[in-house]
């Protein structure tokens, strides 16, 4: 009898061991994932930095260099690449304009941190998203939108018909549709 | 089998070891996995109740600014001096805006459904501000002020009261904010955040026959009617636009052409997604050509730029070529930026060597072709028009007095800016140097008042303002 339950402990033993582990492995397989994404973050920085220092050849006399970076570049792009990914590229700008609209619009927050957190707003913010892998293409979109560039004339809002399940959207006046995407004022 | 025989067989098994070893192994592991689901339970109720917490003092501190601009707002009207005036005005502004930020910050599904509760706080605060600079400038308020004041008071009366009665019920417990993620849709779940949705829905209601709000302020409601000033009138089809847009970008035949929509409210537009080479799928152009005066408002072609083989200044060469081939004459760079192996110039009008800020155009260079990769006239098309430039009544060198004795004065031209309502004013704008940064600043050429100083960033990527 003793005999049969040590041989079972040690299979107790390893299936806890075993449970454990394998929780432990999930979080460690995530955590390299998200680390991945950063490496690759960063590369393209750098690839981008690598861009611009070959232009320094024709600077201009400066003091101090000041390095001139919008606070909100890398932000936005995410937003744009969580919500929009594989969408046109000009859905993408759309995205992107649709946000800095709003700042501008006296019914929002004033800010690009303001609008693109505030609570329910966006769904890539909601569910992680944003996190995503940035596409090159997110961050050039961005640069764009924050240039002033706006595909949508003024729109304030949009939505996937095929996703979304708030009701109220359906009430706004849609003025156009880019790809998966219907912008409505 | 009878039942009663396999309860028999039941029995029998249940002596044999091996299925009481077996069966403590599962209980054993139910209870780990019990007590793992406990801690991640009691995780997460930690995190509910601290998300919890940030709403309910977002949420209590808005209905304090709310308060606040009740009674600032009645205090203004019973107010005499003018001096009181102003400072209560400034207070309004600050509390309003704390107040919009709070609200910005609640869990409220369909939060967007809360445009205008936070239009309202926006524009008392922004109406107040500009009533403040008013006042400073020695002007009293009209009486249309006066009474668009009252108006929006009595606004803030209602707003108050029901966010009271809401606290009152949040307070009481009877009230919880939402969940932060409405995955799946129980029945209690949904019931729970309801209530707070529909609470702030009526919050919301109380702003149906709000008044239109025109003041001298960026978010007065007449920034969003203006109308455009730079378009010829007659009007144009789809198909006359679609040829416009071929014709500027240069293009005789594109692979595959797109019609996206007529749209826009300010300038309606025909956009066209223009692809020039099959092979290349992903290179698309986006055209907007208006409606009105058939002009191409903007364009972007989103070719990636491979490394850069011309300067700036070559750059800016090909751009005002193009944009004297599109027909815009007397037109000078001023502002730069370079990013993505493109150079993004801004390009403002002249009219007989007064600067008009206004009428902007910008011109993406790609630095690898230097051909044009992105325009957009829209500032230009809304603002552009044969202007009158009054003689300036005072001189260069009375303005030069009103500048400030730090600043070291390096070029004085005339310029036209806008200010943040839309107005334009006329103005010295001197460039010039203060604790090694650079600075424009701009002097009323009529007043003399100050209107805007702007700081020049200079770096190796451009000349931008801020």
């Amino acid at each position: 009898m003793s005999k049969l339950l040590k041989k079972y402990t040690i299979f107790i033993i390893l299936l806890i061991i075993g449970f454990l582990l394998s929780i432990y492995s999930a979080k460690f397989i995530y955590d390299i994932k998200r680390a991945n994404d950063e490496k690759i973050e960063r590369r393209l920085e750098k690839a981008l930095e690598k861009s611009e220092k070959e232009l320094q050849q024709d600077s201009l006399a400066t003091q101090a260099s000041t390095n001139y970076q919008n606070k909100d570049l890398y932000l936005l792009a995410r937003v744009i690449n969580g919500e929009a990914r594989g969408e046109p590229y000009i859905g993408q700008v759309a995205i992107g304009a649709v946000i800095i609209n709003r700042t501008k619009h006296p019914g929002f927050p004033k800010t690009i941190s303001g609008v693109i957190y505030q609570p329910g707003a966006f769904t890539a913010v909601t569910d992680g998203q944003i996190n995503a892998k940035l596409e090159p293409t997110a961050l050039k979109a961005a640069r764009d939108a924050l240039n002033g560039w706006d595909p949508t004339n003024g729109c304030i809002y949009y939505y996937n018909p095929a996703k979304t399940t708030n009701k109220w959207i359906w009430s706004r006046k849609v003025v156009l549709v880019i790809g998966k995407h219907r912008f409505a004022k | 089998m009878s039942i009663l025989g396999g309860y028999k067989e039941l029995r029998e098994r249940l002596k044999s070891v091996r299925l009481w070893s077996i069966m403590a192994v599962v209980i054993g592991v139910l209870v780990i996995v019990a007590l793992w689901g406990v801690n991640q339970y009691r995780g997460k109720a930690n995190y509910h109740n601290y998300l919890t917490n940030m709403w309910h003092r977002a949420f209590f501190d808005m209905v304090g600014y709310v308060q606040n601009i009740q009674a600032l707002l009645s205090k203004v009207e019973i107010s005499s001096d003018d001096r009181q005036r102003a400072a209560l005005y400034t207070e309004v502004w600050r509390n309003a805006f704390a107040a919009q930020e709070n609200l910005g910050q609640l869990p409220i599904e369909n939060n967007v459904a809360l445009e205008r509760t936070a239009k309202y706080l926006t524009q008392v605060g922004d109406l107040s501000f500009s009533l403040s600079k008013q006042l400073m400038n020695g002007k009293k308020e009209t009486k249309e002020q006066r009474i668009q004041l009252a108006k929006l008071r009595s606004y803030a009366d209602k707003l108050s009261k029901n966010l009271n009665e809401l606290a009152i019920e949040i307070s009481q417990g009877k009230l919880r904010w939402g969940e932060v993620r409405t995955v799946g849709t129980s029945r209690f779940r949904r019931i729970s955040q309801n209530v707070t949705s529909s609470h702030m829905l009526a919050v919301e209601a109380g702003f149906k026959d709000y008044p239109t709000l025109i003041y001298d302020g960026p978010f007065s409601d007449h920034i969003a009617r203006q109308v455009p000033r730079g378009l010829p009138d007659n009007v144009i089809n789809r198909d006359e636009a679609k040829k416009i847009a071929l014709d500027f970008l240069n293009i005789k035949k594109a692979d595959m052409i797109s019609y996206l929509g007529l749209s826009g409210d300010k300038i309606k537009t025909f956009n066209f997604e223009i692809i020039p080479d099959r092979r290349a799928r992903d290179r698309t152009i986006t055209v907007a050509v208006s409606k009105k005066g058939g002009k191409v408002i903007w364009m972007i072609d989103n070719r990636a730029t491979s490394a850069p083989k011309i300067g700036v200044s070559r750059a800016k060469e090909n751009a005002l070529k193009f944009l004297k081939s599109k027909g815009f004459t007397n037109m000078i760079d001023t502002f730069y930026l370079k990013q993505d192996n493109t150079a993004l110039i801004n390009y403002i009008y002249q009219q007989n060597g007064v600067k008009i800020y206004p009428d902007m155009v910008k011109v993406r260079i790609a630095l690898d072709t230097g051909q044009v990769v992105g325009f957009d006239a829209t500032a230009y098309y809304m603002s552009h028009t044969n202007r009158k430039i009054p003689k300036p009544t005072i001189t260069e060198a009375q303005a030069r007095k009103l500048v400030s004795k730090n600043f070291d004065i390096q070029s004085v031209s005339l310029s036209i800016i806008p200010l943040e309502s839309g107005r334009e004013v006329f103005t010295y704008e001197f460039m010039g140097k203060y604790d090694r940064k650079y600075f424009a600043d701009y002097i009323n050429a009529i007043t003399g008042k100050e209107e805007n100083i702007l700081e020049i960033i200079k770096d190796p990527n451009g000349i931008l303002s801020m």
